[in-house]
């Protein structure tokens, strides 16, 4: 065994120790030094920055007032939209309606042709029969 | 898990295996003199020579210490907790690095430096990891087993 190794060894690890403990300790007290700085030199950014998101916050208050009128159209679309659509359904119903009275009516017209035919011949008949009996 | 939960919980294993490496030491040595020939033994026995006692209770006082540190609240004191443990395990280390350069451990047996490397790796990058884990832990207590 190397003479003093157990000295310098032990030295070794009691300094590594203390740099471990020393940086662990030292790291989160320079950042909070660091911090403060920072604090100091970025409050006029800060205040920039905010004004700036007010400005952004006031944009977004009239684009979401604008949003809102527009919905309020959007939906008076789509109101009106359900009102055609229920007049173009109703529209389509008394089409077909019309459409099968049509088709009735279409029936109709030879039953109507044969009677008017009856009639007119019944007529002709009437009168030739009046007539003969004036002659006699 | 997440991963700033799961390197903690690395962290927390690295000392609670140290300890347990040490009080493990701590027993051999007082159960039997034949442990002081282990090369991370040997050169601890110098800090107090011929007691092998004295040793053997140092080794388990660094555990204790350091299993009280395991489970005490966050701050300073606990994280002094972890050092005389930090102090014994990279003078051990120191030893083993000391043996893989003369190639030849420290109870005089000789072995090429790459035998003794192989050997005595793990204690080493124990070391290492130890002296990180103390570094980065976060003070959570510690769960071994709930984890």
């Amino acid at each position: 065994m190397p003479p003093h190794l157990i000295d310098w060894a032990f030295v070794a690890a009691l300094v590594t120790s203390a740099i471990t403990i020393g940086t662990k300790w030292l790291l989160p007290a320079l950042q909070k030094i660091g911090r403060g700085e920072d604090d100091a030199s970025t409050a006029e950014w800060r205040g920039r920055v905010g004004a700036q998101l007010d400005q952004q916050d006031k944009a977004l208050t009239a684009l979401m007032e604008a949003t809102t009128d527009i919905a309020k159209v959007v939906a008076e679309i789509e109101r009106r939209g359900h009102g055609m659509e229920d007049a173009i359904r109703r529209s389509a119903q008394t089409s077909a309606q019309i459409a099968s009275m049509a088709e009735h009516v279409s029936s109709m017209v030879p039953k109507l042709d044969s009677l008017l035919l009856d009639a007119a011949t019944e007529e002709r008949l009437r009168r030739a029969q009046g007539r003969q009996r004036r002659n006699r | 898990m997440c991963a700033s939960r799961r390197k903690e919980f690395w962290r927390l294993n690295i000392i609670w295996w140290s300890t347990v490496l040490h009080a493990t030491w701590g027993i051999l040595v007082l159960f039997s003199p034949d442990a002081l020939g282990a090369t991370p033994v040997a050169l601890l026995d110098l800090l107090v020579p011929g007691d092998r006692i004295a040793l053997g209770v140092m080794f388990l006082l660094v555990a204790a210490i350091a299993l009280v540190g395991l489970w005490s609240k966050p701050g300073k004191v606990r994280q002094l907790m972890f050092l005389p443990q930090q102090v014994f395990l990279l003078t051990a280390a120191i030893g083993c690095a000391s043996a893989i350069a003369r190639g030849q451990y420290l109870d005089g047996t000789p072995r090429p430096p790459l035998f003794i490397l192989a050997d005595q790796l793990p204690i080493i990058l124990l070391a290492i990891a130890y002296v990180v884990s103390v570094l980065t832990e976060n003070g959570v207590h510690h769960a071994p087993s709930s984890d």
